[in-house]
Order: C-alpha cells, then structure tokens, then sequence
C-alpha cells in the first residue's frame, strides 16, 4: 500500500520536473539568470542533511529488526533532528528570497522554484511528524523484530523524500 | 580493509556524488557532457536510494521496474527539454 502511495507522490513531482525542464527550454535566459541568484551551497547542505537523514533512517530500521528498540529510537530522533536542520535552511533561504523582495510571481523561473520547493518542505515537515510518531511508538515498545511495519513505512516516506530533493537540487540549482 | 555496511557506502557514494554537483555548479560549467555527468550521477543516486536504503531490491520486481521507468522517464525528459531548448537557440 505504502508503494501506491509513494509513486503517486513521485508522479507528481515527476510532472513539476518535466513542466519546469520544458518551461525553460522556451526561456533559457531567463532561467539561466535567476538560477544564479539562487543560494547553492544551502542547496547542497540541505542534500548532505536529507541524505544523512535518510542513512540514520536506515540504520533505525536495521536497529528494530535486530530488536534493538532503544537504538531504533535513536537513530530516528537523530534523523528527525536533521529534518530539522533542512527546514531552517529552506527557511533561511526563502527569507532571504522574500526580502530580496522576490515572490512566486516575480517569473517564470522563481514560479516553479517557490512552488516546487515549497511543496517539498511541506513534504518535509509531514515527514518529520511521521518519523515523531514513529520515534513516540519505538520508545515505548511498540516495535520488534517480528513487527515493525510502522518504522518501515515511515522510512520508505522520508526516502521518497529524499529522493525527490536528489532531483530538484541539481535540476534546479545547478543545471544551465 | 574497511568493512563498511552496504548502506553506508552508499551514503558515501551520495554524498561525493552531491559534492560533485555542488563544485559544477559553483565552477558555473555547462554543456551536454556536464549535463549528461549530472543526469547521470542524478541516475545513480535516485537507484541507490531506492535500493539501499527504500529496500526496493527486496520487494517484487515490478515495483522496482516501476522505479526504473520513472526515473528513466524524468531524467530523459529533461534531457530532451535541453535538446528542444538548444534547438530553438542554434
């Protein structure tokens, strides 16, 4: 069930993908230019930090399945504190973007910025609010080696997370 | 000889491969092999992640497969995007 779930979620930024690659195919200058003023380095911490976040979710769901609760609870509080660290960059950097007076209908290029990366970190934050109530039920023993499927389910959404960050980084931050 | 978890290679992988782009991007570099080089490391990253860390090599073939064609599908779209827009260019 997960699975349907999370394909529908990755057709949708799929579709933002293609609609921002083709939109810049008939304003290359345009995209070319703005994209410059975007802040790369935040770009790609905020990547190191997602895709760290997603290891310790790894290692959360290697710790349960060798029963080992208390280390389980961990490596999630661990991820989730990550997820915390992506969420003050994004917002660092839309606040810098917002004084610099630039919206979502500033252009074509900051229209699919705000909107594709905005809709991820809502993306984010459920997902650490998943992984909270992951973390709530692993401390109290709810989880084991024979059942778990609440810790695997979380972990599949926050690498779909990921994973779609993975894309939108480069796509949008880097290629020209 | 390190004995590293599949899961943490993999995370090394990611993150060289993340710092790669980031050094393209601030060097400012473009062109088709540099887009191909980032598409492609964009490939690998994306199948690692749904690999080694969804645990996709461990659920049926044919969500795998549906993994596949998405990510074949985007990434050739984009690429096909930077053809259309070189085109309208030259």
């Amino acid at each position: 069930m997960i699975w349907i779930f999370i394909y529908a979620e990755l057709l949708v930024f799929g579709i933002l993908f293609l609609a921002y690659a083709f939109a810049r195919s008939r304003n290359v200058v345009l995209f070319n230019a703005s994209q410059l003023e975007l802040n790369r380095t935040a770009g790609a911490v905020n990547t190191l930090v997602l895709i760290t976040s997603s290891y310790f979710v790894v290692r959360a769901v290697a710790a349960i399945r060798a029963d080992r609760a208390e280390a389980c609870a961990r490596w999630l509080l661990a991820a989730v504190g990550l997820g915390g660290v992506f969420v003050v960059v994004k917002l660092s950097e839309f606040a810098a973007k917002s004084a610099a007076g630039i919206g979502l209908s500033t252009n074509t290029f900051y229209m699919f910025y705000w909107s594709m990366t905005f809709f991820h970190f809502m993306h984010v934050l459920l997902g650490m609010v998943i992984l909270l109530a992951v973390w709530w039920k692993a401390r109290q023993g709810a989880y084991s080696a024979s059942e778990h499927t609440g810790v695997e389910t979380g972990a599949s959404y926050w690498h779909m997370v990921d994973l779609v960050w993975i894309i939108l980084f480069p796509l949008v931050y880097v290629m020209r | 000889m390190l004995n590293l978890r599949p899961c943490t290679l993999t995370w090394l992988v990611l993150v060289s491969l993340t710092l790669m782009a980031l050094a393209i991007g601030q060097a400012g570099l473009a062109g088709w092999g540099i887009l191909a080089l980032l598409l492609v490391s964009t490939f690998v990253k994306t199948w690692l992640v749904a690999e080694y860390f969804m645990g996709l090599r461990r659920v049926a073939l044919r969500w795998r497969l549906i993994m596949a064609a998405y990510l074949v599908l985007v990434l050739s779209g984009i690429a096909l995007a930077w053809w259309l827009a070189a085109r309208a260019a030259a």
